[in-house]
Protein backbone atom coordinates (compact mmCIF):
# COMPACT_ATOMS: atom_id res chain seq x y z
CA UNK A 1 0.00 0.00 0.00
CA UNK A 2 3.10 2.29 0.70
CA UNK A 3 4.66 1.99 -2.17
CA UNK A 4 1.80 2.76 -4.46
CA UNK A 5 1.53 6.36 -3.91
CA UNK A 6 5.53 7.16 -3.53
CA UNK A 7 5.82 4.80 -6.41
CA UNK A 8 4.28 6.94 -8.42
CA UNK A 9 6.16 9.56 -10.22
CA UNK A 10 6.22 12.87 -9.19
CA UNK A 11 7.36 15.72 -11.31
CA UNK A 12 9.96 18.72 -9.68
CA UNK A 13 7.03 21.04 -10.13
CA UNK A 14 4.16 19.05 -8.63
CA UNK A 15 6.34 18.31 -6.02
CA UNK A 16 6.78 22.24 -4.75
CA UNK A 17 2.84 22.81 -5.06
CA UNK A 18 2.07 19.76 -3.00
CA UNK A 19 5.15 20.92 -0.37
CA UNK A 20 3.52 24.62 -0.75
CA UNK A 21 -0.15 23.20 -0.15
CA UNK A 22 0.99 21.38 3.12
CA UNK A 23 2.70 23.68 4.03
CA UNK A 24 -0.41 26.37 3.72
CA UNK A 25 -2.29 23.67 5.61
CA UNK A 26 -0.04 23.14 8.80
CA UNK A 27 0.01 27.53 8.78
CA UNK A 28 -3.54 27.21 9.05
CA UNK A 29 -3.34 24.39 11.81
CA UNK A 30 -1.58 26.60 13.48
CA UNK A 31 -3.76 29.58 13.46
CA UNK A 32 -6.81 26.52 14.44
CA UNK A 33 -4.22 25.22 17.19
CA UNK A 34 -3.85 28.88 18.60
CA UNK A 35 -7.64 29.38 18.51
CA UNK A 36 -8.06 26.22 20.23
CA UNK A 37 -5.41 26.72 23.05
CA UNK A 38 -6.97 30.05 23.63
CA UNK A 39 -10.68 28.12 24.37
CA UNK A 40 -8.99 25.74 26.84
CA UNK A 41 -7.02 28.15 28.74
CA UNK A 42 -10.63 29.76 29.05
CA UNK A 43 -11.71 26.41 30.94
CA UNK A 44 -8.21 25.72 32.32
CA UNK A 45 -8.19 28.67 34.17
CA UNK A 46 -12.10 28.17 35.22
CA UNK A 47 -14.64 29.94 32.89
CA UNK A 48 -17.24 27.21 33.39
CA UNK A 49 -17.20 26.93 36.74
CA UNK A 50 -14.41 25.14 38.32
CA UNK A 51 -11.13 24.99 36.80
CA UNK A 52 -10.91 21.96 34.13
CA UNK A 53 -7.06 20.66 34.52
CA UNK A 54 -6.96 18.26 31.58
CA UNK A 55 -8.43 21.21 29.08
CA UNK A 56 -5.14 21.95 28.22
CA UNK A 57 -3.50 19.43 27.65
CA UNK A 58 -6.16 17.66 25.43
CA UNK A 59 -5.82 21.28 23.33
CA UNK A 60 -2.20 20.27 22.83
CA UNK A 61 -3.10 16.84 22.02
CA UNK A 62 -5.87 17.68 19.56
CA UNK A 63 -3.73 20.11 17.59
CA UNK A 64 -0.33 17.96 17.53
CA UNK A 65 -2.65 15.15 16.50
CA UNK A 66 -4.36 17.44 12.85
CA UNK A 67 -0.43 18.94 12.57
CA UNK A 68 0.39 14.91 12.82
CA UNK A 69 -1.77 14.04 9.82
CA UNK A 70 -0.89 17.20 8.23
CA UNK A 71 2.99 16.33 8.25
CA UNK A 72 2.07 12.17 7.40
CA UNK A 73 0.33 14.03 3.99
CA UNK A 74 4.03 15.90 3.38
CA UNK A 75 5.82 12.62 3.48
CA UNK A 76 3.78 10.82 1.48
CA UNK A 77 3.27 12.90 -1.10
CA UNK A 78 -0.50 13.45 -0.55
CA UNK A 79 -2.21 16.18 -3.05
CA UNK A 80 -5.52 16.69 -1.56
CA UNK A 81 -7.11 19.97 -0.94
CA UNK A 82 -5.23 22.06 1.95
CA UNK A 83 -7.88 24.22 3.18
CA UNK A 84 -10.23 21.07 4.38
CA UNK A 85 -8.47 19.57 7.42
CA UNK A 86 -8.16 23.34 8.54
CA UNK A 87 -11.52 24.10 8.14
CA UNK A 88 -12.37 20.51 9.86
CA UNK A 89 -9.92 21.71 12.76
CA UNK A 90 -11.75 24.93 13.17
CA UNK A 91 -15.03 23.07 13.66
CA UNK A 92 -14.32 19.93 15.38
CA UNK A 93 -11.73 21.85 17.84
CA UNK A 94 -14.98 24.45 18.72
CA UNK A 95 -16.99 21.49 19.17
CA UNK A 96 -14.54 19.99 21.73
CA UNK A 97 -14.15 23.36 23.54
CA UNK A 98 -17.90 23.71 24.29
CA UNK A 99 -18.28 19.90 24.83
CA UNK A 100 -15.53 20.14 27.80
CA UNK A 101 -17.37 23.26 29.12
CA UNK A 102 -20.70 21.20 28.93
CA UNK A 103 -19.15 18.44 30.82
CA UNK A 104 -15.81 17.42 30.61
CA UNK A 105 -16.97 13.42 30.77
CA UNK A 106 -18.08 13.96 27.04
CA UNK A 107 -14.92 16.41 26.66
CA UNK A 108 -12.94 13.53 27.14
CA UNK A 109 -14.90 10.74 25.18
CA UNK A 110 -15.45 12.88 22.42
CA UNK A 111 -11.32 13.39 22.20
CA UNK A 112 -10.65 10.18 21.90
CA UNK A 113 -13.10 10.03 19.13
CA UNK A 114 -11.84 12.65 17.15
CA UNK A 115 -8.42 10.80 17.61
CA UNK A 116 -10.33 7.59 16.42
CA UNK A 117 -11.37 9.95 13.26
CA UNK A 118 -8.39 11.57 12.34
CA UNK A 119 -6.86 7.58 12.11
CA UNK A 120 -9.82 6.91 9.88
CA UNK A 121 -9.09 9.71 7.74
CA UNK A 122 -5.60 8.69 7.21
CA UNK A 123 -6.68 5.36 6.59
CA UNK A 124 -9.22 6.42 4.08
CA UNK A 125 -6.53 9.17 2.34
CA UNK A 126 -4.13 5.79 2.88
CA UNK A 127 -6.66 2.84 1.24
CA UNK A 128 -8.82 4.50 -0.98
CA UNK A 129 -6.01 6.80 -2.21
CA UNK A 130 -7.07 5.39 -5.87
CA UNK A 131 -10.66 6.63 -5.36
CA UNK A 132 -12.01 5.35 -9.18
CA UNK A 133 -11.63 1.68 -8.21
CA UNK A 134 -14.60 2.08 -5.90
CA UNK A 135 -17.17 2.68 -8.30
CA UNK A 136 -17.02 -0.65 -9.52
CA UNK A 137 -19.23 -2.09 -6.11
CA UNK A 138 -22.06 -0.27 -6.26
CA UNK A 139 -24.52 -2.80 -6.28
CA UNK A 140 -22.67 -4.09 -2.51
CA UNK A 141 -23.01 -0.52 -1.02
CA UNK A 142 -26.51 -0.93 -1.98
CA UNK A 143 -26.55 -4.10 -0.44
CA UNK A 144 -24.22 -3.54 2.65
CA UNK A 145 -26.62 0.11 3.04
CA UNK A 146 -29.74 -1.74 3.39
CA UNK A 147 -28.32 -4.30 5.84
CA UNK A 148 -26.95 -1.54 7.56
CA UNK A 149 -30.76 0.20 8.09
CA UNK A 150 -32.45 -3.23 8.86
CA UNK A 151 -30.45 -4.10 11.27
CA UNK A 152 -31.51 -1.37 14.06
CA UNK A 153 -34.82 -2.17 13.24
CA UNK A 154 -34.30 -5.69 14.98
CA UNK A 155 -31.87 -5.36 17.24
CA UNK A 156 -31.41 -1.86 18.06
CA UNK A 157 -33.22 0.55 20.73
CA UNK A 158 -35.06 4.15 20.48
CA UNK A 159 -33.14 6.93 21.60
CA UNK A 160 -34.23 10.48 21.20
CA UNK A 161 -37.12 9.33 19.06
CA UNK A 162 -35.25 7.34 16.41
CA UNK A 163 -34.63 3.89 16.75
CA UNK A 164 -31.46 3.84 14.68
CA UNK A 165 -28.63 2.61 16.93
CA UNK A 166 -27.02 -0.68 17.91
CA UNK A 167 -25.98 -1.26 21.21
CA UNK A 168 -23.00 -3.30 21.38
CA UNK A 169 -22.07 -2.97 25.38
CA UNK A 170 -19.22 -0.53 25.56
CA UNK A 171 -20.41 1.77 22.59
CA UNK A 172 -23.40 2.55 20.78
CA UNK A 173 -23.40 3.14 16.86
CA UNK A 174 -25.56 4.74 14.66
CA UNK A 175 -24.96 2.61 11.22
CA UNK A 176 -27.04 5.44 9.30
CA UNK A 177 -24.09 8.07 9.49
CA UNK A 178 -22.06 5.34 8.09
CA UNK A 179 -24.96 4.19 5.23
CA UNK A 180 -25.02 7.94 3.81
CA UNK A 181 -21.47 7.74 2.73
CA UNK A 182 -22.68 4.64 1.03
CA UNK A 183 -25.67 5.97 -0.92
CA UNK A 184 -23.72 8.53 -2.24
CA UNK A 185 -21.13 6.27 -3.56
CA UNK A 186 -24.06 3.90 -4.88
CA UNK A 187 -25.92 7.16 -6.30
CA UNK A 188 -22.63 8.82 -8.18
CA UNK A 189 -21.30 5.00 -9.80
CA UNK A 190 -25.45 4.35 -11.22
CA UNK A 191 -25.92 8.03 -12.01
CA UNK A 192 -22.38 8.48 -13.97
CA UNK A 193 -23.14 4.94 -15.51
CA UNK A 194 -26.47 6.31 -16.44
CA UNK A 195 -26.22 9.66 -17.12
CA UNK A 196 -26.62 9.94 -20.61
CA UNK A 197 -29.82 8.00 -20.89
CA UNK A 198 -31.59 9.94 -18.17
CA UNK A 199 -30.69 13.57 -19.36
CA UNK A 200 -31.98 11.78 -22.61
CA UNK A 201 -34.90 10.48 -21.98
CA UNK A 202 -35.95 7.18 -23.79
CA UNK A 203 -39.84 7.76 -24.38
CA UNK A 204 -41.92 11.36 -24.52
CA UNK A 205 -44.32 11.60 -22.01
CA UNK A 206 -46.28 14.37 -23.08
CA UNK A 207 -43.41 17.14 -23.85
CA UNK A 208 -41.43 15.41 -21.51
CA UNK A 209 -38.92 12.92 -22.35
CA UNK A 210 -38.23 10.12 -19.58
CA UNK A 211 -36.34 7.71 -19.23
CA UNK A 212 -37.50 4.25 -19.45
CA UNK A 213 -37.99 2.20 -16.17
CA UNK A 214 -34.97 0.02 -16.46
CA UNK A 215 -32.97 3.22 -15.63
CA UNK A 216 -34.54 5.06 -13.07
CA UNK A 217 -36.73 1.60 -11.57
CA UNK A 218 -33.37 0.40 -9.71
CA UNK A 219 -33.10 4.12 -8.33
CA UNK A 220 -36.82 4.78 -7.61
CA UNK A 221 -36.33 1.05 -5.68
CA UNK A 222 -33.76 1.56 -3.67
CA UNK A 223 -35.19 5.19 -2.55
CA UNK A 224 -38.71 3.79 -1.92
CA UNK A 225 -36.66 1.11 0.42
CA UNK A 226 -34.48 3.41 2.08
CA UNK A 227 -37.24 5.94 2.66
CA UNK A 228 -39.35 3.58 4.18
CA UNK A 229 -36.81 2.27 6.78
CA UNK A 230 -36.12 5.66 7.43
CA UNK A 231 -39.82 6.37 8.46
CA UNK A 232 -39.99 2.69 10.09
CA UNK A 233 -37.13 4.16 12.45
CA UNK A 234 -38.76 7.50 12.68
CA UNK A 235 -35.18 8.87 11.87
CA UNK A 236 -36.70 11.88 9.87
CA UNK A 237 -33.69 14.20 9.68
CA UNK A 238 -31.88 11.42 7.56
CA UNK A 239 -34.42 10.88 5.82
CA UNK A 240 -34.42 14.33 4.68
CA UNK A 241 -30.98 14.49 4.29
CA UNK A 242 -30.69 11.46 1.96
CA UNK A 243 -33.61 13.06 -0.41
CA UNK A 244 -31.73 16.46 -0.61
CA UNK A 245 -28.72 14.75 -1.48
CA UNK A 246 -30.16 12.65 -4.04
CA UNK A 247 -31.60 15.46 -5.65
CA UNK A 248 -28.63 17.16 -5.85
CA UNK A 249 -26.80 14.55 -7.46
CA UNK A 250 -29.39 13.98 -9.96
CA UNK A 251 -29.38 17.46 -10.77
CA UNK A 252 -25.87 17.26 -11.19
CA UNK A 253 -25.61 14.51 -13.32
CA UNK A 254 -28.16 15.42 -15.41
CA UNK A 255 -28.89 19.29 -15.20
CA UNK A 256 -32.51 18.71 -16.04
CA UNK A 257 -34.69 20.87 -13.38
CA UNK A 258 -37.55 18.81 -14.23
CA UNK A 259 -36.29 15.92 -12.24
CA UNK A 260 -35.37 18.43 -9.27
CA UNK A 261 -38.85 19.75 -10.00
CA UNK A 262 -40.81 16.07 -9.75
CA UNK A 263 -38.83 15.18 -6.61
CA UNK A 264 -39.76 18.18 -4.74
CA UNK A 265 -43.25 17.73 -5.96
CA UNK A 266 -42.59 13.66 -4.50
CA UNK A 267 -41.45 15.15 -1.50
CA UNK A 268 -43.71 17.36 -0.40
CA UNK A 269 -46.56 14.51 -1.35
CA UNK A 270 -45.12 12.60 1.03
CA UNK A 271 -44.90 15.00 3.64
CA UNK A 272 -48.15 15.93 3.28
CA UNK A 273 -48.82 11.88 3.54
CA UNK A 274 -47.38 11.71 6.95
CA UNK A 275 -48.09 14.25 8.65
CA UNK A 276 -51.54 12.98 8.53
CA UNK A 277 -50.45 9.43 9.21
CA UNK A 278 -47.53 9.78 11.43
CA UNK A 279 -48.51 11.16 15.09
CA UNK A 280 -45.02 11.96 15.82
CA UNK A 281 -44.54 14.18 12.64
CA UNK A 282 -47.94 15.78 13.74
CA UNK A 283 -46.23 16.02 17.20
CA UNK A 284 -43.10 17.97 15.44
CA UNK A 285 -44.78 20.41 12.78
CA UNK A 286 -47.06 21.35 15.52
CA UNK A 287 -44.21 22.15 18.08
CA UNK A 288 -42.61 23.94 15.45
CA UNK A 289 -45.43 26.50 14.19
CA UNK A 290 -45.87 27.38 17.76
CA UNK A 291 -44.12 25.89 20.47
CA UNK A 292 -45.32 27.72 23.20
CA UNK A 293 -48.70 25.11 24.20
CA UNK A 294 -46.32 22.55 24.74
CA UNK A 295 -43.64 24.46 26.96
CA UNK A 296 -43.51 21.72 29.19
CA UNK A 297 -43.59 18.64 26.93
CA UNK A 298 -42.33 18.89 22.77
CA UNK A 299 -41.83 22.67 22.87
CA UNK A 300 -39.00 22.65 25.77
CA UNK A 301 -35.91 21.99 23.66
CA UNK A 302 -36.62 24.46 21.16
CA UNK A 303 -37.87 27.22 23.34
CA UNK A 304 -35.00 26.87 25.52
CA UNK A 305 -32.84 26.72 22.40
CA UNK A 306 -34.63 30.28 21.39
CA UNK A 307 -33.92 31.63 24.79
CA UNK A 308 -30.11 30.67 24.82
CA UNK A 309 -29.77 32.50 21.31
CA UNK A 310 -31.23 35.57 22.66
CA UNK A 311 -29.60 35.89 25.72
CA UNK A 312 -26.28 35.56 23.33
CA UNK A 313 -26.94 38.31 21.70
CA UNK A 314 -24.08 39.67 19.45
CA UNK A 315 -20.72 39.32 21.20
CA UNK A 316 -22.05 35.96 23.56
CA UNK A 317 -22.37 36.03 27.21
CA UNK A 318 -18.43 34.86 26.97
CA UNK A 319 -17.37 30.98 27.54
CA UNK A 320 -18.98 29.50 30.22
CA UNK A 321 -20.90 32.36 31.24
CA UNK A 322 -24.32 31.21 29.40
CA UNK A 323 -26.64 28.43 30.74
CA UNK A 324 -26.99 26.23 28.07
CA UNK A 325 -27.25 23.27 30.11
CA UNK A 326 -31.38 23.65 30.25
CA UNK A 327 -31.47 22.76 26.82
CA UNK A 328 -31.66 18.79 26.59
CA UNK A 329 -29.62 17.16 24.54
CA UNK A 330 -27.01 20.53 24.27
CA UNK A 331 -24.25 18.09 23.72
CA UNK A 332 -25.12 16.53 20.53
CA UNK A 333 -28.32 18.17 18.64
CA UNK A 334 -28.74 21.58 20.03
CA UNK A 335 -24.63 22.31 20.13
CA UNK A 336 -25.24 25.28 18.08
CA UNK A 337 -27.43 26.59 20.36
CA UNK A 338 -25.00 26.64 23.17
CA UNK A 339 -22.25 28.68 20.60
CA UNK A 340 -25.09 31.35 20.04
CA UNK A 341 -25.23 31.67 23.62
CA UNK A 342 -21.68 31.97 24.63
CA UNK A 343 -20.46 33.45 21.15
CA UNK A 344 -23.14 35.32 20.07
CA UNK A 345 -24.33 36.06 17.15
CA UNK A 346 -20.56 36.45 15.62
CA UNK A 347 -19.49 32.78 16.54
CA UNK A 348 -22.64 31.59 15.66
CA UNK A 349 -21.49 32.97 11.87
CA UNK A 350 -18.00 32.08 11.99
CA UNK A 351 -19.67 28.39 12.18
CA UNK A 352 -21.91 29.33 9.32
CA UNK A 353 -19.01 30.62 7.38
CA UNK A 354 -17.09 27.83 8.32
CA UNK A 355 -19.18 25.48 6.52
CA UNK A 356 -19.73 27.63 3.81
CA UNK A 357 -15.84 27.67 2.99
CA UNK A 358 -15.94 23.49 3.68
CA UNK A 359 -19.25 23.35 0.74
CA UNK A 360 -17.46 25.90 -1.34
CA UNK A 361 -13.72 23.76 -1.42
CA UNK A 362 -16.23 20.57 -2.03
CA UNK A 363 -17.83 21.84 -5.04
CA UNK A 364 -14.40 23.51 -6.18
CA UNK A 365 -13.31 20.11 -5.87
CA UNK A 366 -16.12 18.70 -8.02
CA UNK A 367 -15.56 21.02 -10.62
CA UNK A 368 -11.70 20.16 -10.70
CA UNK A 369 -12.35 16.25 -11.40
CA UNK A 370 -12.37 15.12 -14.54
CA UNK A 371 -14.81 11.92 -15.05
CA UNK A 372 -18.22 11.66 -14.22
CA UNK A 373 -18.14 9.36 -11.13
CA UNK A 374 -15.63 11.54 -9.21
CA UNK A 375 -17.35 15.18 -9.87
CA UNK A 376 -20.78 13.33 -8.86
CA UNK A 377 -19.31 11.64 -5.80
CA UNK A 378 -17.72 14.91 -4.58
CA UNK A 379 -20.85 17.01 -5.59
CA UNK A 380 -22.81 14.44 -3.62
CA UNK A 381 -20.20 13.90 -0.48
CA UNK A 382 -19.88 17.88 -0.28
CA UNK A 383 -24.38 18.58 -0.52
CA UNK A 384 -24.58 15.62 2.03
CA UNK A 385 -22.25 17.80 4.67
CA UNK A 386 -23.67 21.10 3.99
CA UNK A 387 -27.36 19.79 3.84
CA UNK A 388 -26.86 18.33 7.50
CA UNK A 389 -25.25 21.06 8.77
CA UNK A 390 -28.46 23.15 7.68
CA UNK A 391 -31.07 21.20 8.74
CA UNK A 392 -29.79 21.02 12.36
CA UNK A 393 -28.88 24.66 12.35
CA UNK A 394 -32.20 25.66 10.59
CA UNK A 395 -33.69 22.89 13.03
CA UNK A 396 -32.66 24.08 16.46
CA UNK A 397 -33.03 28.08 14.97
CA UNK A 398 -36.64 27.34 14.70
CA UNK A 399 -36.42 27.79 10.67
CA UNK A 400 -37.26 24.42 10.02
CA UNK A 401 -39.38 21.61 11.86
CA UNK A 402 -37.20 19.70 14.29
CA UNK A 403 -35.46 16.83 12.96
CA UNK A 404 -32.64 15.22 15.20
CA UNK A 405 -29.60 14.76 13.45
CA UNK A 406 -25.77 15.71 14.57
CA UNK A 407 -23.90 19.31 12.93
CA UNK A 408 -20.76 17.60 11.43
CA UNK A 409 -17.78 17.63 13.52
CA UNK A 410 -18.99 19.57 16.21
CA UNK A 411 -21.50 17.48 18.28
CA UNK A 412 -21.06 14.85 20.63
CA UNK A 413 -21.30 11.25 19.47
CA UNK A 414 -18.47 8.76 17.40
CA UNK A 415 -20.62 7.55 15.21
CA UNK A 416 -21.16 10.83 13.52
CA UNK A 417 -17.25 12.01 13.75
CA UNK A 418 -15.69 8.94 12.60
CA UNK A 419 -18.19 8.74 9.40
CA UNK A 420 -17.87 12.81 8.74
CA UNK A 421 -13.88 12.06 8.58
CA UNK A 422 -13.97 9.31 6.45
CA UNK A 423 -16.42 11.69 4.21
CA UNK A 424 -14.05 14.71 4.80
CA UNK A 425 -11.02 11.64 3.46
CA UNK A 426 -12.82 10.37 0.35
CA UNK A 427 -13.21 14.21 -0.74
CA UNK A 428 -9.14 14.60 0.03
CA UNK A 429 -8.89 11.45 -2.09
CA UNK A 430 -11.06 13.43 -5.06
CA UNK A 431 -9.00 15.93 -5.04
CA UNK A 432 -5.36 14.27 -4.73
CA UNK A 433 -6.51 12.66 -8.03
CA UNK A 434 -7.74 15.81 -9.81
CA UNK A 435 -4.28 17.57 -8.77
CA UNK A 436 -2.14 14.51 -9.81
CA UNK A 437 -3.58 14.34 -13.48
CA UNK A 438 -2.98 17.80 -14.57
CA UNK B 1 -7.85 41.17 38.53
CA UNK B 2 -8.16 37.94 37.46
CA UNK B 3 -11.74 37.93 36.14
CA UNK B 4 -10.81 39.96 33.88
CA UNK B 5 -7.83 38.20 32.59
CA UNK B 6 -10.15 35.55 32.02
CA UNK B 7 -12.56 37.44 30.45
CA UNK B 8 -10.00 38.77 28.26
CA UNK B 9 -8.75 35.24 27.53
CA UNK B 10 -12.63 34.16 26.18
CA UNK B 11 -12.95 37.37 24.10
CA UNK B 12 -9.45 36.60 22.65
CA UNK B 13 -10.76 32.77 21.74
CA UNK B 14 -13.82 34.76 19.66
CA UNK B 15 -11.23 37.34 18.09
CA UNK B 16 -8.71 34.75 16.86
CA UNK B 17 -11.97 32.36 15.37
CA UNK B 18 -12.49 35.25 13.36
CA UNK B 19 -8.93 36.51 12.33
CA UNK B 20 -8.37 32.99 11.38
CA UNK B 21 -11.45 32.80 8.91
CA UNK B 22 -9.84 35.99 7.53
CA UNK B 23 -6.70 34.27 7.08
CA UNK B 24 -8.86 31.43 5.66
CA UNK B 25 -10.85 33.11 3.43
CA UNK B 26 -7.98 35.84 2.49
CA UNK B 27 -5.43 31.99 1.26
CA UNK B 28 -8.82 31.09 -0.77
CA UNK B 29 -9.14 33.94 -2.68
CA UNK B 30 -5.56 33.96 -3.43
CA UNK B 31 -5.60 30.11 -4.40
CA UNK B 32 -8.32 31.27 -6.75
CA UNK B 33 -6.49 34.25 -8.63
CA UNK B 34 -3.61 32.55 -8.56
CA UNK B 35 -5.02 28.84 -10.04
CA UNK B 36 -7.34 29.35 -12.45
CA UNK B 37 -4.93 30.97 -15.16
CA UNK B 38 -2.62 28.58 -14.83
CA UNK B 39 -5.26 25.41 -15.52
CA UNK B 40 -5.27 26.44 -18.93
CA UNK B 41 -1.48 26.68 -18.85
CA UNK B 42 -0.52 23.29 -18.24
CA UNK B 43 -2.18 21.81 -21.62
CA UNK B 44 -2.96 17.97 -21.04
CA UNK B 45 -1.96 16.48 -24.37
CA UNK B 46 -4.52 14.44 -25.42
CA UNK B 47 -4.15 11.04 -26.01
CA UNK B 48 -5.67 10.72 -29.69
CA UNK B 49 -5.60 14.18 -30.56
CA UNK B 50 -3.56 15.76 -32.98
CA UNK B 51 -2.49 12.95 -34.48
CA UNK B 52 -3.26 13.07 -38.25
CA UNK B 53 -4.06 10.15 -39.73
CA UNK B 54 -3.63 10.98 -43.05
CA UNK B 55 -3.17 6.75 -44.38
CA UNK B 56 -6.91 6.87 -43.72
CA UNK B 57 -8.05 10.31 -45.17
CA UNK B 58 -9.73 10.72 -48.25
CA UNK B 59 -9.34 13.25 -50.00
CA UNK B 60 -7.87 15.98 -47.97
CA UNK B 61 -11.04 16.14 -45.93
CA UNK B 62 -10.43 17.42 -42.77
CA UNK B 63 -11.62 19.07 -39.40
CA UNK B 64 -9.59 22.28 -38.53
CA UNK B 65 -10.00 23.43 -34.62
CA UNK B 66 -11.35 26.89 -35.14
CA UNK B 67 -12.25 27.82 -31.53
CA UNK B 68 -11.41 25.83 -28.38
CA UNK B 69 -11.12 26.56 -24.62
CA UNK B 70 -10.83 22.99 -23.85
CA UNK B 71 -7.30 21.63 -22.79
CA UNK B 72 -5.67 19.61 -25.31
CA UNK B 73 -7.51 21.11 -28.34
CA UNK B 74 -6.24 24.31 -29.64
CA UNK B 75 -7.11 26.53 -32.31
CA UNK B 76 -5.19 25.17 -35.79
CA UNK B 77 -5.04 21.43 -34.30
CA UNK B 78 -6.13 19.38 -37.59
CA UNK B 79 -7.54 16.05 -38.11
CA UNK B 80 -7.73 13.85 -40.76
CA UNK B 81 -10.80 12.38 -41.24
CA UNK B 82 -11.58 8.84 -42.41
CA UNK B 83 -14.28 6.64 -42.68
CA UNK B 84 -15.77 7.72 -39.82
CA UNK B 85 -14.47 10.01 -37.22
CA UNK B 86 -15.77 9.95 -33.44
CA UNK B 87 -15.96 13.26 -31.25
CA UNK B 88 -16.16 12.41 -27.08
CA UNK B 89 -14.74 12.81 -24.11
CA UNK B 90 -12.22 10.31 -23.07
CA UNK B 91 -9.74 7.37 -24.62
CA UNK B 92 -12.39 5.47 -27.48
CA UNK B 93 -12.81 8.90 -29.29
CA UNK B 94 -11.18 9.50 -32.29
CA UNK B 95 -11.16 13.33 -31.68
CA UNK B 96 -10.86 13.67 -28.31
CA UNK B 97 -12.68 16.86 -26.42
CA UNK B 98 -11.63 16.90 -22.29
CA UNK B 99 -14.45 19.32 -21.39
CA UNK B 100 -17.30 19.06 -19.25
CA UNK B 101 -19.28 19.79 -21.96
CA UNK B 102 -18.62 16.84 -23.89
CA UNK B 103 -20.21 13.41 -23.82
CA UNK B 104 -18.48 10.15 -23.87
CA UNK B 105 -19.94 9.27 -27.12
CA UNK B 106 -20.96 12.81 -28.20
CA UNK B 107 -21.40 12.61 -32.20
CA UNK B 108 -19.62 11.13 -35.38
CA UNK B 109 -18.83 12.53 -38.78
CA UNK B 110 -18.54 9.61 -41.50
CA UNK B 111 -18.77 8.35 -44.83
CA UNK B 112 -21.89 7.60 -46.33
CA UNK B 113 -22.65 7.41 -50.15
CA UNK B 114 -19.40 9.76 -51.38
CA UNK B 115 -21.07 12.18 -48.43
CA UNK B 116 -19.78 13.32 -45.05
CA UNK B 117 -22.48 13.09 -42.53
CA UNK B 118 -22.62 14.74 -39.21
CA UNK B 119 -24.85 12.70 -36.53
CA UNK B 120 -25.64 13.59 -32.75
CA UNK B 121 -25.04 10.45 -31.03
CA UNK B 122 -27.53 11.45 -28.29
CA UNK B 123 -25.01 13.45 -26.53
CA UNK B 124 -26.29 15.82 -23.53
CA UNK B 125 -24.92 19.38 -24.04
CA UNK B 126 -25.89 18.73 -28.61
CA UNK B 127 -24.38 19.47 -31.78
CA UNK B 128 -24.64 22.56 -33.62
CA UNK B 129 -23.47 22.55 -37.12
CA UNK B 130 -23.77 26.15 -37.99
CA UNK B 131 -25.03 27.12 -34.90
CA UNK B 132 -28.15 25.08 -35.48
CA UNK B 133 -28.57 21.80 -33.08
CA UNK B 134 -28.10 18.40 -35.35
CA UNK B 135 -31.26 16.48 -34.45
CA UNK B 136 -30.61 14.01 -37.45
CA UNK B 137 -27.73 13.28 -39.93
CA UNK B 138 -27.24 16.00 -41.67
CA UNK B 139 -24.58 16.55 -44.91
CA UNK B 140 -21.68 18.48 -44.33
CA UNK B 141 -20.54 21.18 -46.83
CA UNK B 142 -17.07 22.58 -47.10
CA UNK B 143 -17.03 24.98 -44.74
CA UNK B 144 -19.40 24.14 -42.23
CA UNK B 145 -18.72 24.72 -38.78
CA UNK B 146 -19.30 22.86 -36.46
CA UNK B 147 -19.07 23.07 -32.86
CA UNK B 148 -19.03 20.67 -29.48
CA UNK B 149 -19.58 22.76 -26.12
CA UNK B 150 -16.72 25.29 -26.01
CA UNK B 151 -14.80 23.76 -29.28
CA UNK B 152 -15.81 24.59 -33.24
CA UNK B 153 -14.60 22.70 -36.03
CA UNK B 154 -14.70 23.85 -39.46
CA UNK B 155 -14.98 21.28 -41.76
CA UNK B 156 -12.75 21.13 -45.17
CA UNK B 157 -13.45 19.31 -47.74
Amino acid sequence: MISRSCSRKISPGEYASTVRSRLTERKLLFLAGIYTLAGMLALYLGAAGSPDRQALPVGLATISAFLFVSMYWHFTGYRGDCFLLPITAFLSSTGLVFLFRLDPAYGERQFIWLLIGLGALVLTTRLFVDFRFLSDYKYIYALAGLIALVLPIFFGHEQGGAKSWLNFGVFQFQPSEFVKILVVLFLASFLAENRAILTAGTRNLGWIALPGPQEWGPLAAMWGVSLLLLVCQKDLGAALIYFGTFLTMVYVATSRIFYVLFGMGLFMTGAAASFYLFAHVRARVETWLNPWPYIDTTGYQVIQSIFAINSGGVLGTGLGLGYPKYIPAVHTDFIFSAICEELGLLGASAVIILFMLFVFRGIKIALKTKDDFTALAASGLTALLGLQAFIIIAGVTKLLPLTGVTLPYMSYGGSSLVANFILLGLLLNISHEAEGSL
Amino acid sequence: MFAIYLMAVRYVFLLLLFLSILRLVKWMVGDLRGASPQRFMEVQPSRHGRETPSSESTGGVKMVVIESSAPGLKPGDTFGAGREVLIGRGGGSDINIDSSFASTRHARVYLKEEQYWLEDLRSTNGTYLNEIRVKQPIVLANGDRIRIGEVTFQFVR
